[in-house]
């Protein structure tokens, strides 16, 4: 069986002030 | 393997995950977002692993990634997290 691979990007994150 | 940081996420910072797999980290100045590899990273911290040991987990969940990518692009993003005060250690 074959398992599928999980994709990778490079983590990123996005700081949203309030305002969201 | 625990020789690198051991990352908690600062006062008043919290992981909220979302029904549909996806998380924010909730901050007192706003709401952060994420993509799903930061997501994987920051599910694995628990104030109790370090850097090298979320490195070694999501190199075992199976990504399709070269594990040096993998463990660079996390290094990185944890450096780039404290420095916007979202994680200390």
């Amino acid at each position: 069986m074959t398992q599928t691979r999980k994709h990778w990007d490079r983590p990123d994150f996005e700081v949203l002030p309030l305002g969201v | 393997m625990n020789a690198t940081p051991v990352p908690a996420f600062e006062r008043g910072v919290r992981l909220r995950e979302e029904a549909d797999g996806s998380a924010v980290l909730l901050v007192p100045e706003g709401v952060v977002r994420l993509n799903a590899s930061a997501v994987a990273a920051l599910r694995l911290l628990d104030g109790r692993r370090s850097i090298d040991d979320i490195v070694s987990a999501l190199r075992e969940s199976g990504y399709d990634a070269p594990e040096d990518h993998i463990a660079e692009d996390v290094r990185e993003l944890f450096v780039r997290l404290r420095e916007r005060r979202l994680v200390r250690w």
